[in-house]
C-alpha cells in the first residue's frame, strides 16, 4: 500500500488476536427453556420493573422501564411467563436482579422470529430528528461494545458541542472475537442503512467506519456497501491493540486528541459500535427493541468456534450444551475479550445486551503467578495508549499516597490492559488502576 | 478430576505476554557470554575463577538473605546472578578471592537488600561494590593482568597509561586491538565489539533501547572530541576514550539497567548525556584514569528527579500544561 | 599539634556561638503551654492510631486540656490509664466498656463454599471491583485480608477463610471498621458475648443454600428472648447489646448456629 496505514500514535501491543472463528457465519439461536434477564445491563440510573410473578409477557412487552434520561428500557425477547424476580450472579461478576422468564416456545428458532417480522418502508428524509432519537430511546439501544451506556444519550451531546463526524467502530481489535468482523460482511447493506440514519440525524455529517486490517475482506465488503453514498467512507487501520477505544479510533483515523478526562464530543466526534448502527437501523425500520445479539463463542477448550445470534438473557449453560463443551474442564469464563472481558463464576449467568463474546478456556490459559516487585523495566509506560507513567501510579496506589497531581492520569486510564500484559513482573496494573479510580471517587 | 472445580476469577487482562523477571534477567546473563568468552580467551582459568565466585557468592548470599529474614526474596530470579556476572566483569583477572567475596556482599546487602530488593535500590549494585572495593583496595583493583600473561605478570590499563604518562605513550596503540580487546583491564572492559553483539540481541528483544547507549556514547565522544582538537598532544583521540575502559559496558550494560535508570524518554536521553559527560570529565581531569562508574553512579542518583520532572507526553494533555 | 589544635579551636568556638543562638532564640520565642497536655501525653498509649477521631495522641491530649473533660475518650487506653488522666485533668472518668471489633459472618470454607478461585490483588477491595463475592454467600468475609492490614495491633487474622479477632489484643480503635467493604465489622462491648454471626438478609431458604450457619430469620430467638433484646428484620437477627443479659436463650434455639457464643464459637454448624 503507498499510505501507511492509520494507526494512534502511542503505545498499544499485539496481542496473539487468535480469531478462529472469522470465518463462522453467525448462526441463528434457538429460544433457551429458561430466560434470566438482568434488570441494569446498562451504564445510569437503575430501571422500574414493571413485570410481577406470575404474568404472561409477549416478545417485545416492556419488562422495566427507564427511570430518567440516562436509562435504558428493557424488554422480553420471547414469549413466556415470569417465573420470579431474585438477585442472581451475572456475568460481570456482580449480582444483581434478574427476571426469570419461563418460555412459551423453547426450541424455536430466531430465524422463524426475526422472519415473521415485517420491514416498514422507512423514507430517510421524510423522519425527524427527534423521531429518530425517540425510536432509539424506547427500543433501549445501549453502546453493544462492551460498556452498556444508553445510546440516545450519546447521541444527543449538548448544543454547544457540534458534532462534525461520526465514526463507526469496526476495529474490533480484542483477541478472540469476531461478531462484529461476521456482521460488516454480512449484513453491510443494513449497517450502511444504518450509518445513513445516524448521518441524517447530524445533518449529514461525514461517516466513516474504521475496520483493522486484519480483517480485509470486512474492509473489501463496507467499501463496496458504502460507494457512491454521500460521506459515508472506510477507513482501513493498521492492527494495534486498543485500536477500537473511543479515544484512540479517533486520534488514529482523524488525528485529533480527545483532552484529558474529556468526552469524544469534545472534539466534534461521536463514536458508535458496529453492532449498536445494526440495532438503530432495526429499531427504525423493525421497530424491534434490542432483544437479541450477535455474539463470538469460542476459546481454547472449543473444538468448533462460531458465531451466533441469541435472545439477551440466554444461560450460559445453555451456550456450553450447543457448542459440546464439558463443564468439568472449563476454569475461565469470559465475557467479553481477554484483554478487557470480565471473568465470570456462575454457568447459569445469562447474556446481556453488552456480552460480546463467550469464551472458554481451560486451566493452562489462567495466570496464577503471584505479584513480583516492579523491575522499573518501562515497558508498561511503553504500552499504555495514554501516555500514563503506571508504575508510578500503581506504586502510589498501592501505599495509598495518590498526589493531587496523580488523580487526573488515574481517572484517564481506560482500563485496556495493554500495561498488565506486558508486565514481567506480573504486576495486576490494571487492577491496581481501578482500586486507585474507586479510592479517588469515594474521596468525591 | 475433582467434580466441579470452581472458576478462576481475575481482573482483567486475563491474557499476558510471556514475559517475566527471570526470563530478562537470564538473557541479560546470557548475552554476556560472548564478551565472557572473550576475557577467558584474554585471561585464560584467572577469569573463569573470578566469573564463577562472583556468581556463586551473590546468589549465596541473597539466599541466605532470604533464609534468614522474613523477606521473600526469590534468590533465583537471576537479578542475583546477573549482578555477579557484572561485578565479575568489573574486577580484574587475578583479583583474590576475599575481594570478591566483599565486593559480593557489598553489591548484593548494601546496593540492594537494604534498599527493600529487586527494583527498590537507587544505585547499580554492581557499581556500588566496584567503587567501593576501588576505594577500599585501591593496589588490588588496579594490578591488572596482561592479556595473554601465562607468567602472570601485570600491567596497566591504557587509561592508566594515559592518565601517568600522557597522550604521547600511546602512540603505538591499535585501535582495532582495542575494539577485539587486547589490552589489560578488568574481565569485562576488554573486547568492545563482544559487548556490542551481545547487545545486539537485548535491542532486538527490546529489553534496552537506543537513547542511553547512544547519549552515553556520544556525549564521551564530543566532549573527549572538544579537547583532542583542542591539543592532540595532551589529550587521547575520541575513539581510544570510547573503546577503552568501561564505557562500552556501561553504556550497555550498567547505565541501561532498568531499575536504576530513568523511565521516560527525555529522562533517559539526559541521563546519557549525564553519564557521558561526567565520564569525559573524570577522565580528562580527575584523579582516577576510568569514571565510568562514579558517572553512573552519580547520575542514578537523579533518577527519580529525572522520571518527576521529564515525564513522557499524556494522551490528551497539551503540552505545556 | 597545631594542626590539631586549630580545627579543633574553630569547631569548638562555631558550637559555642550556635548553642548561644539556640539558646536566646528558644527563650525569646518561648510559648507557653499548659503542662497539663505533656502530663497527659505520657500517659496516654502512644499508638497514635487516630481511633478517638483525632490526629494522634498529643492531639487528643491537647483537645482534653483545652475542653476540660473528657467528651472523647482513648478507646487504646485501659481503664487505670483514663481514670490517671482524669486526675490530671481533675475530673471524674467514665467507666465505660472496652468494644472490641466482631465479625457478623461465620462462612468458614467448610459453611459456606467456595464459588471461585479468585486470582487478583490480595485485597478486599480490589477483589470487590472484580466480583460481588468468592464463596457461595454473597455477604461474606472473602478472607483477603484488608482488615487485618488495617489493624495496629496484631489483633487480627484470616483462618478458614474467615477473620479471627483477638480480642485480648484488640484496642477498640475501630480503625478496621471503614476497612471493610462489605461491612461485616462492628464494635460491640467486650461484656456483651452474645453475637449474630451472619449478615445474609436474603430470604431463609436462600440464605440456607449458600452457607450452613446463616441467619434464615425464623424468628425463633426473637420469640424466645425474655429480655426483648433481639429482633429480626429483613430476615436477619441482630442484638442490641445494651439488653442482652448473656442468658444463651437464643443461642439454644438457633436452628443454623448462627448465633454464637463468643469465646466459645461452634465453627461447623450441626448438619
Ligand atoms: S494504565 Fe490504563 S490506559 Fe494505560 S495501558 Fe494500563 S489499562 Fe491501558
Ligand atoms: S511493566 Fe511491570 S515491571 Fe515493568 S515498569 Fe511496569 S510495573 Fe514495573
Amino acid at each position: 500500500m503507498l499510505h501507511p496505514l492509520k494507526t494512534f500514535s502511542r503505545g498499544g501491543i499485539h496481542p496473539a488476536y487468535n480469531k478462529f472463528s472469522a470465518d463462522r457465519p453467525i448462526e441463528y439461536g434457538t429460544v433457551p427453556e429458561r430466560l434470566l434477564i438482568a434488570v441494569n445491563q446498562h451504564i445510569g440510573r437503575p430501571l422500574e420493573v414493571l413485570v410481577k410473578k406470575g404474568e404472561e409477557v409477549t416478545r417485545g412487552s416492556l419488562l422495566a422501564k427507564s427511570s430518567g434520561f440516562v436509562s435504558s428500557n428493557l424488554h422480553a425477547p420471547a414469549a413466556g411467563k415470569v417465573e420470579k424476580i431474585t438477585r442472581f450472579p451475572q456475568l460481570g461478576g456482580q449480582i444483581g436482579e434478574t427476571i426469570i422468564i419461563k418460555t412459551e416456545n423453547p426450541g424455536q428458532s430466531l430465524k422463524e422470529i426475526l422472519d415473521s417480522e415485517t420491514p416498514q418502508s422507512l423514507r430517510l428524509d421524510a423522519l425527524e430528528k427527534e423521531e429518530i432519537l425517540k425510536k432509539i430511546n424506547e427500543a433501549g439501544l445501549v453502546g453493544m461494545g462492551g460498556a452498556g451506556f444508553p445510546t440516545h444519550v450519546k447521541l444527543s451531546p449538548p448544543q454547544e458541542k457540534p458534532i462534525d463526524h461520526l465514526l463507526i467502530n469496526g476495529a474490533e481489535c480484542e483477541p478472540y472475537i469476531t461478531c462484529d468482523h461476521r456482521l460488516m460482511l454480512e449484513r453491510s447493506a443494513e449497517l450502511t442503512r444504518g450509518m445513513l440514519i445516524l448521518q441524517k440525524l447530524f445533518g449529514g455529517v461525514p461517516v466513516t467506519i474504521g475496520i483493522e486490517d486484519n480483517k480485509p475482506d470486512a474492509v473489501k465488503a463496507m467499501g463496496e456497501a458504502l460507494a457512491g453514498k454521500r460521506g459515508l467512507s472506510v477507513a482501513a487501520l493498521e492492527t494495534k491493540y486498543p485500536q477500537g477505544g473511543e479515544k484512540q479510533l479517533i486520534k488514529a483515523i482523524l488525528n485529533r486528541e480527545v483532552p484529558s478526562a474529556g468526552l469524544p464530543m469534545d472534539v466534534g466526534v461521536i463514536v458508535q459500535n458496529v453492532a449498536t448502527t445494526l440495532a438503530v437501523y432495526e429499531a427504525l425500520v423493525y421497530n424491534r427493541p434490542l432483544m437479541e445479539r450477535a455474539l463470538t463463542v469460542s476459546g481454547n477448550l472449543i473444538k468448533n468456534p462460531g458465531n451466533i445470534l441469541l435472545p439477551i438473557g440466554t444461560p450460559v449453560s445453555f451456550i456450553m450444551n450447543r457448542f459440546e463443551i464439558d463443564a468439568a474442564r472449563v476454569r475461565l469464563l469470559l465475557s467479553g475479550g481477554p484483554m478487557m472481558g470480565r471473568a465470570s463464576f456462575s454457568f447459569e449467568s445469562p447474556l446481556t445486551k453488552t456480552s460480546s463474546a463467550l469464551l472458554f478456556f481451560d486451566g493452562d490459559y489462567v495466570h496464577r503467578r503471584r505479584e513480583n516487585p516492579c523491575i522499573r523495566c518501562g515497558s508498561c509506560i511503553d504500552a499504555c495508549p495514554m501516555g500514563l507513567p503506571v508504575a508510578q501510579l500503581t506504586e502510589s496506589i498501592k501505599g495509598n499516597l495518590i498526589a493531587a497531581h496523580a488523580k487526573g492520569d488515574i481517572m484517564d486510564c481506560i482500563e485496556c490492559g495493554s500495561c498488565t500484559y506486558v508486565c514481567p513482573a506480573d504486576r495486576r496494573l490494571v487492577q491496581w488502576m481501578r482500586v486507585g479510580k474507586s479510592i479517588i471517587r469515594r474521596e468525591n | 478430576m475433582p467434580e466441579n472445580r470452581p472458576v478462576f476469577v481475575d481482573s482483567s487482562p486475563l491474557g499476558r505476554a510471556g514475559e517475566s523477571t527471570r526470563k530478562i534477567m537470564y538473557t541479560v546473563s546470557l548475552t554476556l557470554v560472548p564478551a565472557l568468552g572473550v576475557s577467558v580467551w584474554m585471561f585464560g582459568f584467572e577469569a573463569l575463577r573470578v566469573l564463577l565466585l562472583a556468581a556463586v557468592f551473590c546468589v549465596g548470599i541473597e539466599f541466605a538473605a532470604f533464609r534468614f529474614s522474613s523477606f521473600k526474596i526469590d534468590s533465583l530470579d537471576g537479578s542475583a546472578l546477573l549482578t555477579g556476572i557484572l561485578l565479575a566483569m568489573n574486577l580484574p583477572a587475578n583479583a583474590p578471592w576475599w575481594l570478591i567475596l566483599v565486593g559480593s556482599l557489598v553489591a548484593v546487602g548494601l546496593g540492594k537488600l537494604v534498599f527493600g530488593g529487586l527494583g527498590q535500590n537507587i544505585f547499580n549494585p554492581a557499581l556500588v561494590a566496584r567503587v567501593f572495593l576501588l576505594i577500599s583496595f585501591p593496589v588490588q583493583m588496579t594490578s591488572w593482568l596482561k592479556p595473554g600473561a601465562v607468567d602472570g605478570s601485570t600491567g596497566a590499563t591504557p587509561l592508566g597509561i594515559l592518565k601517568t604518562e600522557g597522550a604521547g605513550a600511546l602512540a603505538q596503540t591499535d585501535l582495532l586491538h582495542l575494539a577485539v580487546g587486547q589490552m589489560g583491564g578488568s574481565l569485562g572492559e576488554v573486547s568492545a565489539i563482544a559487548l556490542l553483539l551481545g547487545a545486539a540481541w537485548l535491542f532486538y528483544k527490546k529489553y534496552i533501547t537506543w537513547e542511553i547507549p547512544v547519549t552515553f556514547m556520544g556525549a564521551v565522544l564530543v566532549f573527549s572530541g572538544i579537547f583532542y582538537l583542542i591539543n592532540p598532544a595532551q589529550y587521547a583521540s575520541p575513539l581510544f576514550h570510547l573503546f577503552t575502559g568501561g564505557v562500552m559496558l556501561g553504556a550497555l550494560y550498567m547505565a541501561t539497567d532498568m531499575v536504576t535508570s530513568p523511565l521516560t524518554f527525555k529522562g533517559k536521553l539526559i541521563f546519557g548525556i549525564g553519564c557521558g559527560f561526567f565520564t569525559a570529565l573524570i577522565r580528562l581531569f580527575g584523579a582516577y584514569p576510568e569514571g565510568v562508574s562514579f558517572a553512573i553512579l552519580f547520575m542514578n542518583a537523579f533518577v527519580p528527579l529525572l522520571d518527576r520532572y521529564f515525564p513522557d507526553k499524556k494522551f490528551g494533555v497539551l503540552k505545556n500544561e | 599539634m597545631y594542626e590539631i589544635l586549630i580545627p579543633g579551636l574553630v569547631l569548638s568556638g562555631f558550637a559555642l556561638v550556635l548553642s548561644g543562638g539556640l539558646l536566646y532564640a528558644s527563650k525569646k520565642f518561648y510559648v507557653y503551654e499548659d503542662p497539663r497536655i505533656d502530663a497527659i501525653e505520657a500517659l496516654l498509649p502512644a499508638a497514635n492510631c487516630g481511633g478517638c477521631g483525632l490526629a494522634g495522641c498529643r492531639a487528643f491530649a491537647e483537645q482534653a486540656v483545652k475542653k476540660e473533660s473528657l467528651d472523647v475518650i482513648c478507646p487504646v487506653a485501659d481503664a487505670a490509664a483514663m481514670s490517671a488522666v482524669a486526675k490530671v485533668l481533675g475530673i471524674e472518668a467514665s467507666g465505660a466498656d472496652k468494644n472490641v471489633a466482631t465479625l457478623m459472618c461465620h462462612g468458614t470454607h467448610e459453611n459456606s463454599k467456595e464459588a471461585l478461585e479468585y486470582a487478583g490483588i490480595e485485597d478486599c477491595w480490589a477483589a470487590m471491583l472484580v466480583t460481588d463475592s468468592v464463596k457461595a454467600c454473597a455477604f461474606s468475609c472473602l478472607g483477603l485480608a484488608s482488615c487485618v492490614r488495617a489493624c495496629r495491633f496484631d489483633a487480627m487474622k484470616i483462618e478458614n477463610g474467615i477473620v479471627v479477632i483477638d480480642e485480648e489484643k484488640c484496642t477498640g480503635c475501630g480503625l478496621c471498621v471503614p476497612a471493610c467493604p462489605k461491612t461485616l465489622l462492628h464494635m460491640r462491648p467486650q461484656t456483651s458475648e452474645v453475637v449474630v454471626c451472619c449478615f445474609n438478609t436474603e430470604r431463609g431458604a436462600d440464605a440456607r443454600k449458600v452457607c450452613r450457619v446463616a441467619c434464615i430469620g425464623c424468628m425463633k430467638c426473637q420469640k424466645t428472648c425474655a429480655h426483648d433484646a433481639i429482633h429480626v428484620n429483613n430476615f436477619l437477627a441482630a442484638i442490641d447489646y445494651g439488653k442482652c443479659t448473656n442468658c444463651y436463650e437464643c443461642v439454644d434455639v438457633c436452628p443454623t448456629d448462627s448465633i454464637q457464643i463468643k469465646g466459645k464459637e461452634v465453627y461447623v454448624a450441626s448438619a
